[in-house]
């Protein structure tokens, strides 16, 4: 059982998995192993095709299709118990192994974890476990068999122990002896059953036992014959455990034999008894011509009344002469015969044609021995009879007359015909082995038509099958070379036989033959006959061919040379012939429709594999996440989208539990109540929640449920389709907070204007002006921050949105820079603020207007910002391919998390900045976004206390550049 | 009658007109807070009988002053009524939810205004 080396596949995807296990199996010394390997189960199949490995190491997870479709696909192939195979599974797959190992995988194990030592026990001890189950398998399959073949054999089989018990005994034993049951038998001694065998009997079981082997013929009850063999059986050890009887039944086989026997010996005795009257005759009649004194009388009763027939014809086929015998033999009186009947008269057509070519011949050459012809009695009954005839000449050698002896051989030609019918029985079944193994419908027609010509040697034997509408044509057909041929390669013979047509087939509707002897003698109608001698028939048997219990077709003999009465057992013949035909027949058009069938479940296959493959694309491809879960929440699929935004990989997540590995702790419980509401109400679901990735990483995920069922509608899991929404549901926040500092910017200046107007309006300060005064200020105040925060706001709309069109040109910076300081500079001397301007003539591709906003508003800020007795500067420099601009202050500084959110909306360093400096809060985003759309960046340098700096750049008017 | 409210509300214009619409129209008397700060300090040695809190406050907000307010016994039983531009359905559940008096919403008439604060006080609305 231990070998020392094993031929082991691993089949595994994984180059890293196999390398492992090469190294493990390498690393033992005894047993070695040869190790074949294939990355694909197809590739795997390949090998085996080669040569069988003594085990495969099969992963579950294999790229083209899965260990158990594999498993299947191997066993399909190669058989259960042709080699063991190892199941490879990642942890927790033990559903997936209890189904392999039910299916007949010999062992599994969890992948990760093998060993160098386990894996090797884990080989052999899978490898000689297998080789027993093989043993254990192959034995049972062997006791089956012959518990079958013992049952159900057609022979007398019983088993003895030493003490002659019965330990089996075959069915037919059982119904022979009237036996009862088997489990009545067994245990039984043969001699408790039978206590009045014979000694002789129990001598040959004693002699059987000792190691003989005896047989014999015996006549049983009611004329049965049977053969006998009896012989001991041996135990594996050799030694002998009992014995064995055969019983046949050879009665038939002894019956035909019998009748044969009785049969030839009763021909020979008549033969023997005929040739002794006739030589007998011959001495008389030798005696009586030679002996002249013999006298008239005698003669003429001897000539008379011999138990042979004589009779002379002359030149013409006359009777001129004929002894009482034969007259018997005709039924006529002499005086009906002698001078009036030619001989041809009283013989059958083929009896006709036989005397036809033996006349002339006899003629010639002076005589004719042993022919045999059927003579027909006036009654329509005939009798065979033996002639032998001589031809009478003159002196001159010229024909005068024939003498012609012949003798009775009815019973001899009988026993023959029934010698010749056994014979084409044979043939009968040499026919219907031929036809019963082609499978193609041409085949066995053709292999019909030639067989039945050969054996009835008919002139024709074709096929002629019928259409829908009753008209048919010949299919298939054998024929000598003299005749014309009704079904060639190019052409069959179509007929068009309105009389079928118009009877749906009417007279083959019964399925007896239709026997024609003569064409001309049987009534047939003359367009009939015209078809018949289109064929040049003369005679045929027609039988009808059923398939289905419908008329199929015809299967149709013909001769042409002449009539010809066919004989009973040649019309049975070929009705038989007919039958197995149509058996054949119709087994192969149950063989085509099954070979149909199994082609349109192939193709039914390819359709659903080029469907699966185009789902399988598309969940591949598509930009969103798809991932299926089992009834117990377990993954088992996740398509790439949703492996890439988890950044998992599918091995690292598959068959593990969906709630506990994606959805936060938090909401785990509410999660799986909602699915198993899926699984209840059996409809599909939407929901968003928040999915956990590799990294910790949390999405928000729009998803969509659907029940999962398997062929009988039960929900075997769920398929969830799942939008990535983390992103818009962020901006959708932000839109909404922006909105409602919109709403919050708006309405307080509006505020302002509402109660400063209604506050005037109720009239209680009509005679204090000091205070209507101070709320028209506030009103004033609030509607120029609101006009202004409106202006600001479509400003930075039309910009974002691009619909307002900077119209660049080419324009110098430092005329930019003088126009924007201009208007400045009167409020810089108002505040005591030195504004000094550096400004370079540089050519640029700008719009001036957007440019003079951008600094008017930085100015401005500056402004703002700067106490009194500091400096604002201003400038502009060249910088590579562009200009740098420049404005700083000595403000009080940005706080360094504010340096980049200052260029948000509404995002000043203080809120209440924008009361007390007038801003809107929208100045810095303009200005961002008019720098950006002209392909240049802004930022800001600060130091808290100490002053800021705001640059942008913008570039330089060599080649304008496209508007970003 | 001398009613006596604390008003908080960061926007200078608005500090200075409802002021003037509560003691010239109402004839209440007005101590202001210009934030959330601010106002906690100045309850720690003043009474009033009610707050005008508004909403939208930088630094502190409104709704973080209240909750504020509610964990110290010596202030968590006096009426706060917010004073709001969110005028959302769902803003006014939220503000019902927690606790509040009551809700106005900016803008708002002077004398609406007045009205609104004496119906929610259930006070004689000021002739």
């Amino acid at each position: 059982m231990i070998s020392h080396s094993y031929k082991i596949l691993l089949v595994d995807d994984s180059l890293e998995d196999r390398a492992t296990y090469r190294r493990y199996l390498r690393s033992s010394e005894k047993p070695t192993y040869e190790i074949l390997e294939a990355d694909t189960g197809e590739l795997a199949l390949q090998i085996c095709q080669q040569s069988l490995p003594d085990l495969i190491v099969l992963d579950y997870c294999l790229p083209d299709q899965d260990g158990l479709t594999f498993f299947q696909t191997f066993t399909q192939q190669f058989g259960q118990f042709s080699l063991p195979i190892l199941l490879l599974t990642g942890e927790g797959s033990e559903r997936v192994a209890v189904q392999a190992i039910k299916q007949g995988v010999a062992d599994y194990h969890v992948k990760n974890q093998i060993t160098a030592d386990n894996f090797h026990q884990l080989l052999v001890s899978t490898i000689q476990q297998f080789q027993w189950k093989q043993i254990t398998h192959r034995l049972q399959e062997q006791e089956n068999l012959l518990n079958l073949f013992v049952q159900y054999a057609p022979v007398g089989i019983a088993m003895f122990d030493r003490e002659m018990r019965y330990l089996m005994a075959s069915q037919r034993w059982i119904d022979e002896y009237s036996l009862g049951s088997m489990a009545d038998l067994l245990g039984r001694s043969h001699y408790e059953v039978f206590p009045d065998i014979p000694d002789e009997w129990r001598q040959i079981h004693q002699r059987c036992l000792a190691g003989a082997t005896e047989r014999g013929n015996r006549e049983g009850l009611r004329r049965k014959w049977t053969t006998w063999e009896a012989r001991p059986w041996y135990q594996g050890t050799g030694e002998i455990g009992g014995i064995i009887i055969f019983v046949v039944d050879i009665t038939q086989q002894k019956e035909t034999e019998l009748a044969l026997q009785t049969l030839n010996a009763q021909l020979e005795q008549r033969v023997q008894e005929r040739t002794q009257a006739l030589s007998q005759s011959n001495h008389y009649l030798q005696e009586s011509i030679t002996q002249l004194e013999v006298s008239e009388k005698q003669l003429a009763d001897l000539y008379q009344n011999a138990p042979c027939g004589y009779h002379s014809l002359n030149a013409d086929g006359l009777i001129i002469n004929i002894n009482n015998t034969e007259l018997d033999w005709l039924g006529y009186s002499r005086e009906e015969v002698v001078n009036r009947k030619h001989f041809h008269e009283f013989l059958t057509p083929v009896g006709k044609e036989l005397f036809r070519q033996n006349f002339p011949l006899l003629k010639e050459r002076g005589w004719v021995k042993n022919l045999e012809l059927k003579l027909i009695h006036r009654d329509g009954s005939s009798r065979w009879l033996m002639f032998s005839v001589t031809a009478i000449r003159d002196e001159a050698g010229n024909f005068v007359m024939t003498r012609s002896i012949s003798l009775d051989i009815t019973e001899r030609k009988q026993a023959k015909l029934a010698l010749q019918k056994q014979t084409q029985q044979q043939f009968l079944w040499q026919i219907t082995q031929k036809i019963r193994h082609p499978l193609d419908l041409d085949t066995i027609l053709q292999t019909t038509v030639a067989e039945t010509r050969q054996i009835l040697q008919g002139d024709r034997v074709a096929v002629y099958r019928f259409r829908s509408d009753w008209s048919g044509e010949f299919i298939a057909e054998s024929v000598g070379d003299r005749w014309v041929k009704l079904v060639t390669t190019e052409v069959s013979t179509v007929c068009q036989d309105t009389y079928l047509q118009a009877t749906q087939g009417d007279c083959f509707q019964n399925p007896k033959p239709c026997v024609v002897v003569n064409i001309y003698e049987a009534n047939l109608q003359p367009c009939h006959i015209s078809l018949l001698e289109q064929f040049q028939a003369k005679a045929y048997i027609i039988v009808p061919l059923f398939a289905w219990e419908e008329l199929w077709g015809l299967l149709a003999i013909y001769q042409n040379t002449g009539p010809r009465h066919w004989q009973g057992w040649e019309v049975e013949l070929f009705q038989q012939i007919a039958q197995q035909t149509m058996i054949a027949l119709q087994k192969s058009h149950l063989y085509h429709q099954l070979a149909t069938e199994l082609r349109k479940n192939q193709q039914q296959t390819l359709v659903l594999q080029e469907a699966e493959r185009r789902w399988r694309s598309l969940l591949e491809n598509i930009q969103l996440l798809v991932v299926e879960i089992n009834n117990l929440g377990k993954i088992q699929y996740a398509n790439p989208y949703f492996l890439a935004l988890t950044e998992y990989q599918a091995s690292e997540i598959l068959e593990k539990d969906w709630f506990t590995f994606f959805i936060p702790p938090l909401y785990q419980d509410r999660q799986r109540q909602e699915f198993a509401k899926v699984f209840n109400s059996h409809f599909q679901a939407q929901n968003e929640f928040v999915i956990r990735g590799k990294n910790g990483q949390e999405k928000l995920i729009a998803w969509n449920h659907t029940p999962l069922r398997d062929l009988d509608g039960q929900i075997i899991g769920i398929i969830s389709l799942g939008e990535d929404i983390t992103e818009r549901h962020r901006t959708e926040q932000i839109k909404n907070e922006f909105i409602g500092i919109v709403s919050h910017e708006l309405r307080t200046p509006l505020s302002g204007i509402q109660m400063s107007l209604g506050l005037l309006n109720t009239g209680i300060y009509d005679h204090d002006l000091k205070k209507i005064h101070r709320i028209l200020e506030i009103a004033l105040l609030d509607t120029n921050r609101l006009s202004n925060l409106v202006n600001d706001m479509l400003d930075l709309e039309r910009l974002e949105s691009g619909r307002s069109i900077l119209e660049k040109q080419v324009c110098d910076a430092m005329d930019l820079i003088k126009q924007s300081s201009n208007g400045m500079q009167a409020i810089a001397r108002k505040n005591h603020i030195h504004l000094e301007i550096i400004p370079t003539s540089i050519r640029i591709w700008a719009a001036p207007d957007s440019i003079i906003q951008i600094l008017t508003n930085l100015l401005s800020n500056a402004l703002k910002f700067s106490p009194p007795h500091t400096t604002i500067q201003l400038r502009v420099d060249r910088q590579g391919k562009e200009t740098i601009w420049q404005v700083r202050d000595q403000g009080r500084g940005i706080p360094p998390d504010k340096l980049e959110a200052i260029f948000d909306r509404f995002q000043q360093v203080d809120a209440s900045d924008a009361r007390e400096k007038g801003g809107t809060g929208l100045g810095l985003s303009i200005c961002r976004t008019i720098v950006e759309r002209h392909g240049g960046r802004i930022w800001v340098e600060s130091i808290l206390g100490q002053g800021s700096a705001f640059y942008f750049t913008l570039p330089i008017s060599n080649n304008p550049p496209n508007d970003p | 009658m001398n009613r006596k409210l604390l008003l908080v509300e960061d926007e200078e214009h608005l500090r200075e007109l409802v002021r003037l619409c509560l003691e010239d129209l109402a004839g209440w008397q007005v101590i202001t807070a210009v934030s959330g700060e601010n106002c906690l300090h100045i309850l720690q040695t003043s009474t009033v009988e009610t707050i005008l809190l508004d909403v939208s406050m930088p630094g502190m907000d409104g709704i973080t002053l209240y909750e504020h307010l509610q964990t110290n016994p010596k202030t968590q039983t006096i009426p706060v009524i917010l004073l709001t531009a969110k005028v959302l359905p769902s803003d006014r559940a939220k503000f019902a939810k927690m606790g509040v008096n009551g809700v106005i919403s900016k803008p708002i008439q002077p004398l609406t205004l007045v009205a609104e604060i004496a119906e929610i006080m259930g006070w004689p609305a000021p002739t």
